[in-house]
């Protein structure tokens, strides 16, 4: 028999939704899809992989960071993005933007980026 | 912790008898985790999970409210199950796995890892959705 190979198979992807008893949002979960493994070993590939690995890495731990946030303050008035994940950083410069953002308690009160001058 | 997820082997043998007639079940109860999430790996099991199952009052195996299949790419390519727990006591749940529909699960068919613990007081809810897609092509 010839052998055949196909690229494929299951991709999962989920969500999960914190409330309290009275329907309140608390923090919503974010579904991050790891990179994909390059299939060649030029520069170009690699590179590429290596900037995916680097903003999934920085995503996932702002959205760790974010969703302990928003359970630490719970009933308390934050911004709605840290309860719900939502715009997510998706690039690797708004990674690091939102990491700094969510590190430093002024800006995340004031909704200001402290790497463009607070605007 | 960084999030994770992954359907198991365990689950695509337990596909593969489905297809072909073979002595198995659907996917059709969920449960919750607890303590250290590692991560969600092909490898785990129903008895070796990413992390412990749960049996705090409202975080332990339940027939999942349902399972349908949903359109991803093409019609009905998805297995989509749903369920919101209502916590019956205070716990800190670190992710959750799908399992077949056995009285008592033999089989983990896919399990996700939360980003970070999310702790619930009692009456809290917990909407969990789960999307399995049978993929063609990258």
């Amino acid at each position: 028999m010839t052998a055949a190979s196909l690229s494929g198979g299951l991709s999962i992807s989920w969500g999960a939704e914190h409330r309290d008893g009275k329907g309140v949002l608390i923090s919503r979960q974010a579904s991050i899809q790891e990179p994909v493994v390059p299939q060649c070993i030029r520069f170009k590939c690699l590179w590429k992989y290596l900037i995916e690995s680097l903003t999934y890495v920085l995503v996932a731990s702002y959205h760790a960071r974010r969703v302990t946030f928003a359970e630490a303050n719970r009933g308390k008035d934050i911004l709605e993005r840290y309860r719900t994940g939502v715009p997510s950083p998706d690039t690797l410069w708004s990674a690091i933007h939102a990491n700094i953002k969510l590190t430093c308690p002024v800006c995340r009160h004031y909704n200001v980026d402290p790497l463009l001058g607070g605007k | 912790m960084a999030q994770s997820q992954k359907p198991t082997t365990q689950g695509y043998a337990e596909i593969a008898k489905l297809v072909a007639g073979e002595a198995a079940t659907k996917m059709a109860k969920v449960v919750c985790y607890e303590g250290t999430c590692t991560a969600a790996a092909e490898a785990s099991t129903y008895t070796t999970p990413a992390a412990t199952k749960s049996t705090k009052s409202g975080f332990s195996m339940v027939a999942a409210a349902t399972v349908v299949t949903s359109q991803t790419t093409v019609a009905n390519d998805t297995v989509e199950l749903d369920h919101v727990f209502t916590a019956g006591e205070a716990a800190t749940i670190t992710g959750f796995g799908c399992c077949n529909n056995e009285a008592t699960p033999d089989v983990l068919f896919s399990e996700c890892c939360f980003a970070a613990g999310v702790v619930f007081a009692t009456s809290d809810t917990l909407t969990v959705e789960m999307k399995m897609q049978f993929k063609l092509g990258a």
